[in-house]
């Protein structure tokens, strides 16, 4: 629904401004559309979140190529920050918009040696290259900044996406598995090493693919895509053939177990109301018999 | 013109028809997440076995079910819509008969190594699927004309499809119907299979508050 | 109204505990005066502090502020896109010119 329907007072759309940078939320034609309809005539009552607010407007912006916003937004951020390195990456978004990658990477390049230990210049190059088609450049450039920058979670989720985007499946189980080491209470890194794992196929990755789907639910029982993939891996592996017959009877009780819960939850609801209960019996037959 | 055998592999389908229902839900699904890959498949009525087997049935793609916006090369939750959706076909007297596809970047608009697993998928039960890619290139707010690509599944490879794309009513009204809807932010109303997972009580199958909206701007 | 009410009730209750603090160190300092030993705080002391801290507790609690203590409680109410947004990775060449720019 449009997001200006929804929201009644600048008051509640500065807080719903706040509320999308804190979880890190894209939602970038939202933004635009409430600086337009609120923010934009009240700026002067944000007080000092106004500079961080006016920066989050001119990335939405940008991201919905909507120029005379961004434009206006930066060089007042300029004017109020002349020598601010944040806002010359705004800058530098900017020459992105308009195609002058080269110039961008020049202006992040002299940002670099100004201070080689700012994380973010060499983020933006690789997100350059990837721009540009060259993902193996891209790659390897991330794989090098990864040495120095261990520990950048944004960074090793990147790898992992561009590593599947080249369909280097351990690679990128690599990447995914330094997030879960660095967030193993997180639920979505589980679920998306799970995903990988299934994608994988093959006994052994469906049975990591079944752990995995298992922790993401024991973090989050309502996760409706933990389950779904739980009983895929598990279906497929109580119906393959070179699995012992022990190990298959527990796969089965694995499914039986999702099957319910998958079943429970689409009877909370009313959506198909006439055909749902065959539709889903369908569905986990087929599968089953898929293997 | 003998009489050819049901499955229409005779015809050489040199016209693809778009219901208005069908177009528009594709264009507003690449819509809703301009910066994501997006992808789903597209629907027919299944042939009533009265019908009078002419060979000559023409081709028309009466709707669309969006799937993904987001985790294109990982295949788990395809692999679940897309059974939950043949067996939703069952249930209604449907059949699947195309996959679109847009991608990410603006300027890659080629099939992929994900629209071609897909696709093979897909043409096992259904050797005439029709592949649509979206061009990325030609959108607009207000559309010129159908942005699309055609591909079929040839000995293990996409290949381009020559064919004319109708759509229905007729050119104009579906392209200005199409422009209003996006206008008017209907996109927003969009249910594909991911919005599901959020939340399934969303109808992603039928996406009926879309169905009512774009009944509505076309009259 | 009830977050006034709170954040009134943990004012109170800190100044109650500096009050105590300070009636303590007069109390030792009288007892170091009269060269008395130090047995036990007096009564009304011991209880001041009691109630300064319950109240400000009773205060906090009241305002409701509290974020989950578990963080997968606060992880499993974002979005599943917000897990995939890499705002430094974030590029613009995509169908959203064509569809909404401005730029042309």
């Amino acid at each position: 629904m449009d997001i200006t329907k929804e929201i009644g007072s600048w008051q509640e759309a500065r807080d719903r401004l706040r509320k999308w940078r804190d979880e890190n939320e894209r939602k970038s034609e939202d933004v635009v559309d409430l600086f337009i309809s609120y923010i934009g005539s009240n700026l002067s009552k944000l007080g000092d979140e106004k500079w961080v607010v006016m920066e989050q407007v001119a990335i939405a912006s940008m991201d919905m190529h909507n120029l005379p916003i961004a434009e206006d937004l930066i060089m007042e951020l300029k004017e109020r920050f002349p020598k601010s390195e944040r806002v010359r990456l705004l800058q530098i978004q900017r020459l992105n918009l308009l195609g002058r990658h080269e110039d961008a990477m020049k202006g992040l390049d002299a940002m670099i040696d100004r201070d080689p230990t700012n994380s973010v210049p060499y983020k933006r190059k690789i997100a350059i290259l990837k721009s540009l088609g060259r993902t193996t450049e891209a790659i390897k450039e991330l794989s090098e900044y990864l040495n120095r920058f261990m520990s950048d979670q944004e960074a090793w989720s990147e790898l992992c996406d561009l590593y599947l985007s080249e369909g280097e499946y351990n690679r990128a189980v690599f990447c995914a598995e330094e997030l879960v080491l660095h967030t193993p209470h997180n639920f979505f890194v589980h679920q998306r090493l799970g995903d990988i794992r299934y994608t994988m196929g093959g006994i052994e990755n469906l049975k990591l693919a079944l752990s995995y789907y298992s922790q993401a639910l024991k973090l989050n029982a309502s996760s409706m895509r933990s389950i779904f993939g739980l009983f895929l891996s598990a279906s497929s592996l109580s119906t393959n053939p070179r699995v012992p017959p022990a190990d298959k009877k527990e796969y089965t009780r694995v499914v039986t177990w999702a099957v319910d819960q998958i079943t429970k939850r689409y009877s909370g609801t009313n959506v198909l109301e006439d055909g749902k209960a065959e539709m889903l019996a369908g569905v986990f037959g087929a599968l089953q018999i898929q293997g | 013109m003998s009489s050819t055998p049901n499955n229409d592999s005779s015809v050489t389908h040199q016209q693809v028809t778009f219901d208005l229902r069908a177009f528009c839900k594709v264009i507003l699904h690449v819509t809703k997440y301009p910066q994501n890959p997006v992808n789903g498949v597209l629907l027919r009525e299944k042939r009533k076995s009265s019908e009078k087997d002419t060979g000559s049935r023409k081709f028309v793609i009466q709707d669309a079910i969006p799937v993904l916006h987001m985790s294109k090369y990982t295949t788990p939750m395809m692999e679940f819509a897309l059974t939950q959706i043949e067996q939703y076909c069952k249930g209604s007297d449907m059949e699947v008969v195309g996959y679109y596809q847009a991608n990410e970047s603006l300027k890659d608009n080629q099939p992929d190594i994900v629209a071609l697993r897909i696709s093979e998928k897909l043409a096992e039960s259904n050797p005439n699927l029709i592949v649509v890619m979206v061009n990325n290139d030609q959108l607009n707010s207000n559309l010129e004309c159908a942005p699309f690509a055609l591909y079929q599944v040839i000995e293990g490879k996409l290949r381009p499809k020559e064919a004319r794309i109708n759509l229905l009513p007729d050119e104009d009204g579906a392209l200005s119907t199409v422009s209003a809807l996006i206008q008017a932010k209907s996109y927003r109303q969009l249910i594909d299979f991911d919005n599901h997972l959020e939340d399934i009580s969303l109808n992603y199958w039928v996406n009926p508050s879309l169905n009512d909206e774009i009944e509505q701007l076309s009259s | 109204m009830a977050q006034t009410i709170g954040k009134i009730g943990v004012l109170v209750g800190v100044m109650l505990l500096c009050h105590t603090g300070y009636s303590v160190s007069q109390h030792l300092q009288f007892l170091r005066y009269n060269e008395d030993e130090f047995t036990s705080l007096p009564l009304d002391m011991v209880l001041e502090a009691l109630l300064g801290v319950a109240l400000a507790i009773w205060g906090a609690s009241a305002t409701k502020t509290f974020k989950e203590i578990r963080a997968v409680e606060d992880i499993a109410c974002k979005s599943y896109e917000s897990f995939f947004n890499r705002p430094n990775f974030m590029t613009f060449n995509h169908r959203g010119k064509k569809l909404f720019g401005m730029t042309n």
